[in-house]
């Protein structure tokens, strides 16, 4: 599928670019909103170059990063707690459930009262929606552990704890991952969106403020920057799952559906 | 005194709303003396291998119970190791099969001792030098001889054995019989075998105890009588042998269609 | 039976909001921060007997709507078409992989360039964030579908459009449906969003302003009233999905 082959669709996207081109520097579309691709390159190339961008990028990304490893890190817990001790989840599954379907833009107003508008509200934020898909996965994780490896487990004397450990979660981990994976997505669109929100830090505010401040090329640069770091860091993310569980795409399975 | 007793085991599972809980067996009381093979014969779904996880500990009989040296089980016995049909399920795919081995030993010996020991295991069901290949990079009939590597690791004196080789084709599990034999032979293990297969059943067992439909208990107990050491091809040969394998199908299928 | 379930749960719920008042009233947190939630329920109390949730919730509800339909049928459309024909797939699979990485929530700010701060902006982003989930999952349900059964359907004569409806289309739906069920919770999230940042009305608008203009229990009641909502859709989603997967449940 990935081969160098050059398709009708490599065309299509060729002539669109061209037609974004084209458009701008003929002035058929005329309009300080649509500034041509070379433009928005250059002012990207640019904006990096300067070292305006880089600090927000890491910022962000910094931002991004703990929130994903808190809320991950939850999520496993949680996760492992509801099913191996159902009290837990008799107890607080319906907190957990109701939290669920609040859009995460919408608690970023009252967390802001509580953390203020920097580094700490950003951070839970992003924790809250990494939290949710890592759970879930973890869950059915858990529950697709093969009943006969804890059993065999038991028959060679294995305790409780260390059949989760050396049962359990390795067994549960594809899909942990597979949840992490769905979460680092998010967790950088919605690191973005706080800041666009709230406070004067990261890329997201940058976006919107070279939106106030009518500089096109350099909000689509900053969109595009932010595509190809979301669309490595998944690569990278991929790259790292498929040595951490090479038994499990050996096996030829599907955690995610 | 016998080494294994089951007595008088029953289980029954309670149904919804009040009506008479489900029998899936009743009454199974054996003895098995140190050393013998028994094999457990009946039709499929009569709680055979119920019956094995009970014995196995790993389920807990409704009435009865099971000794072992006199001793009531109450969760897995340190005696008694337990094959799974399962193969693939019971395998951690994530470990190799040094490390697969290694699991039944190491919360005991530790991790260092628990893999050299694991390697001599591979050996002596026919996978010297395959401890760094992973389960799944292997056919069924090695991957069960890794599930029987990491059992006797555990260096038991009783042997669960859960139909090992319904899983696997005709010939392996052909070869995967004798191997058995050899391996209960030299170690003098006691071993129980839950299956459907008749052949199977008289071609490795002592014993044979035939196992009746729902709720099942024990029908029968035949001794086997054929000469030891078996071969593969001659034993299955015998007048015996044809003689057992018409009584024991005749009985199963019978009692199937009625 | 299921009630039971649940009931310990809610009971913890309970407790946790008699927490908070009690935390409140006694000072531990300060009222400038978490005004106690009866008072922030008698003004949930007043938006619902007076029927003023009404307006914003609507507002909301109708971005949702109009960018999940046309979201959904897009990617249905293009979806399926990508998944029947190879031509498709290879005149559309590089643009598609160009766009998904976009995070559509960053596009909201140039979209308000060129749409301004109407409906028209918010269903359009709406549109966006919903279209990459169901496509992709419509795609690989359709790419699924068992040559077998593809088989079966030419040896019976079938044609494109029979084929299409009566086999591809359903073995495909649990897919698109997952795919959906993803979409519809970001379609909440872009349409909060563009509301928060284009603020004109709306639920997203509501909760902002509250915030800003300090009136807390006002914040908290809109919260509250998102948060129900966002529980109600998705509960009829996964209802309406049971429901359309009946033969699935083994």
């Amino acid at each position: 599928m990935k081969a160098g082959r050059i398709t009708s669709g490599f065309w299509l996207v060729a002539a669109l670019l061209a037609l974004w081109e084209l458009s701008a520097r003929l002035h058929w579309v005329d309009s300080p909103n649509w500034p041509a691709l070379s433009q928005v390159l250059a002012a990207l190339f640019h904006d990096i170059a300067s070292g305006e961008l880089p600090p927000l990028i890491g910022g962000t990304l910094w931002r991004m990063g703990a929130g994903l490893a808190a809320g991950s890190v939850a999520g496993v817990v949680v996760g492992l707690a509801f099913c191996l001790a159902p009290v837990t989840r008799m107890l607080l599954a319906p907190a957990v459930e109701l939290l669920r379907p609040i859009p995460v833009p919408a608690v970023i107003p009252p967390l802001v009262l509580f953390l203020g508008l920097d580094d700490p509200m950003k951070i839970t934020v992003v924790a809250l929606t990494a939290f949710f898909p890592v759970l879930t996965n973890t869950m059915q994780g858990v529950a697709a552990v093969e009943a006969e490896a804890i059993q065999m487990g038991r028959t060679f004397g294995v305790g409780p704890l260390r059949r989760a450990a050396f049962i359990v979660l390795p067994a549960t981990l594809p899909y942990a991952l597979a949840g992490v994976r769905v979460a680092l997505g998010l967790s950088l669109v919605v690191a973005v969106v706080a800041e666009m929100i709230a406070g004067e830090a990261g890329i997201g505010h940058y976006l919107v403020m070279m939106q106030f401040a009518g500089r096109a090329p350099e909000m689509y640069a900053t969109i595009i920057l932010l595509s190809v770091l979301g669309y490595a860091l998944n690569r990278g993310f991929v790259a790292v799952e498929r040595r951490a569980i090479h038994w499990w795409f050996a096996l030829g399975r599907q955690a995610d559906g | 005194m016998a080494f294994l007793e089951l007595d008088a085991l029953g289980k029954f599972y309670p149904q919804p709303g009040g009506a008479p809980p489900a029998r899936i067996m009743e009454r199974v009381s054996l003895t098995v003396p140190e050393g013998e093979f028994l094999a457990v014969l009946g039709p499929s779904g009569c709680g055979k291998s119920t019956l094995l996880q009970m014995v196995a500990g790993l389920t807990t009989p409704s009435e009865g119970e099971a000794r072992i040296n006199g001793r009531a089980v109450a969760g897995p016995p340190p005696e008694a190791v337990y094959l799974f049909q399962q193969y693939n399920r019971s395998l951690l795919p994530w470990r190799n099969c040094r490390d697969n081995v290694a699991f039944a030993t190491e919360h005991r010996l530790g991790r260092k001792p628990a893999r050299a020991a694991a390697d001599e295991q591979l050996a002596q069901v026919g996978l010297a030098g395959f401890g760094d290949h992973y389960p799944w990079q292997l056919s069924g009939g090695m991957q069960q001889r890794v599930a029987i590597a990491r059992a006797l690791a555990a260096e038991p004196a009783l042997l669960l054995m859960d139909e090992p080789f319904s899983a696997v084709d005709a010939l392996t599990r052909i070869q995967l019989q004798s191997l058995i034999l050899d391996i209960w032979a030299r170690r003098k293990l006691t071993v129980m075998l839950v299956t459907h297969d008749v052949e199977e059943a008289i071609f490795l067992a002592d014993r044979i105890a035939v196992l009746t439909p729902r709720p099942s208990t024990i029908g029968e107990v035949i001794e086997v009588g054929l000469p030891r050491p078996r071969d593969a091809i001659a034993t299955r040969e015998a007048p015996r042998f044809l003689e057992l394998r018409h009584h024991l199908l005749n009985r199963l299928l019978a009692r199937d269609a009625a | 039976m299921r009630l039971r379930t649940l009931l310990p749960g809610l009971f913890v719920v309970a407790m946790i909001i008699a927490f908070l008042e009690f935390a409140v009233d006694a000072g531990m947190i300060r009222r400038a921060l978490l005004p106690p939630p009866s008072a922030t329920a008698e003004v949930l109390w007043e938006l619902l007997s007076t029927g003023e949730f009404l307006p914003p919730l609507l507002s909301t509800l109708k971005l949702v709507f109009a960018g999940f339909f046309l979201g959904s049928a897009i990617g249905i459309g293009l979806g399926t078409a990508m998944g029947v024909s190879p031509a498709m797939y290879r005149l559309f699979e590089p643009l598609v992989e160009l766009i998904r990485p976009i995070p559509k929530s960053a596009l909201v700010p140039p979209l308000m360039l060129f749409l301004g701060i109407d409906d028209a902006m918010k269903i359009t982003s709406v549109t966006l964030v919903v279209t990459f989930p169901v496509l992709l999952n419509t795609l690989q349900g359709v790419r699924g579908v068992d040559r077998v059964m593809l088989d079966a359907a030419r040896t019976h004569g079938w044609g494109l459009g029979h084929t299409l409806w009566h086999m591809i289309l359903p073995a495909a739906l649990p897919f698109i449906l997952a795919g959906m069920r993803v979409s519809l919770g970001l379609a909440m999230v872009l349409a909060v969003l563009s509301e928060m940042l284009a603020g004109q009305g709306g639920l997203g608008f509501l909760i902002l302003d509250m915030q800003r203009s300090f009136q807390l229990r006002q914040m908290y009641a809109w919260l509250v009233i998102l948060a129900v909502l966002g529980l109600l859709l998705n509960s009829i989603f996964l209802l309406a999905e049971r429901r359309a997967l009946f033969w699935q449940r083994r």
